[in-house]
């Protein structure tokens, strides 16, 4: 349903979403959670056990889909945050948030299943080295980038501070991808394009690692656009609210 | 934990992550939701008001 407001300046979408976009929101729904189940079963049935490592290096598939998706996610922050500071469109903001948001959350549990893969194979869950430490400073940054809002008074205050830290931010990825290449670390280098150039990965860990990234990519997409949908509804309230206010 | 605890372990939290997140998103939108309905019922009564004086 979508109401425009006669009285005052606003027009209002009741749902911060146009009844036009629901359809493809809700396909998008169905193609993600299938292209998810199809890269479990990629992941647990079809790609091979790796020689060296075992059933344990399966963790690969979501743990470099998640990170590759999460440096578009920060990437998506850093072009919105440029645009809402040129433009001063809400629109870029929202954007700009919901990626930040769903970044973090992906940066985390990234994190998280690298320390699990680590433990069996390194012998622990942490180590000081540059891909770890740069990728745990990328998460400080981000988390950073979504509280800085909250510690200024004015949405649009804390939109234009948050898009300052949201483009400087982005100097750390790839620090953090060439830090395997920089420097001499614990945390494996390029496997999948090897430095010669040479494929690194039989045929079968590819299209799994490429179904993995689809269903991650598809994810990070909707999940998005539900939260832009959210903050969208939550400026109408605002709005709305301002406008009841004014003329009560 | 064998290693494949840790693999299960990995994906347990991958799922559980993004299933929470997926529940908080949609707490938050129905709770938005009631406020809007509200307001907009709020706005229409007053619109009404003011077209009968």
């Amino acid at each position: 349903m979508a109401a425009t407001y006669q009285e005052g300046s606003i027009s209002v979408r009741s749902q911060g979403q146009s009844s036009a976009l629901r359809p493809w929101t809700n396909i998008l729904g169905w193609l993600t959670g299938a292209s998810v189940l199809l890269s479990i079963a990629a992941i647990f049935l079809y790609a091979p056990t790796e020689r060296v490592q075992g059933d344990v290096q399966r963790i690969f598939y979501y743990h470099v889909s998640l990170a590759w998706i999460s440096y578009l996610a920060f990437f998506v922050v850093f072009v919105s945050s440029i645009m809402y500071l040129w433009k001063r469109s809400p629109a870029w903001d929202r954007l700009a948030l919901a990626s930040g948001e769903v970044g973090v959350l992906f940066t985390t549990l990234f994190t998280i299943t690298g320390s699990i893969w680590a433990k069996p194979i390194w012998g622990t869950w942490w180590t000081w080295d540059a891909r770890l430490t740069s990728t745990l400073i990328l998460w400080f940054i981000y988390v950073g980038y979504l509280m800085v809002r909250s510690y200024v008074s004015g949405r649009e205050q804390g939109a234009r501070l948050a898009a300052v830290v949201g483009i400087i931010g982005f100097i750390d990825i790839p620090i953090v991808q060439l830090s395997v290449t920089w420097w001499r670390t614990l945390h494996p280098g390029p496997t999948i394009v090897r430095q010669t150039g040479e494929i690194g990965l039989p045929a079968e860990m590819l299209i799994t690692l490429g179904i993995s990234m689809l269903a991650v990519t598809l994810l990070y997409v909707y999940l998005v656009l539900q939260r832009v949908r959210l903050e969208a509804m939550k400026d109408t309230v605002s709005a709305l609210s301002l406008e009841i206010a004014e003329e009560v | 934990m064998s290693n494949l605890g840790y693999l299960f372990a990995a994906y347990a939290v991958v799922w559980v992550g993004i299933f929470v997140y997926m529940l908080w998103l949609s707490s938050r939108m129905r709770s938005v939701s009631r406020d809007l309905e509200r307001l907009t019922q709020e706005w229409s009564q007053h619109l009404a008001s003011k077209v009968q004086k």
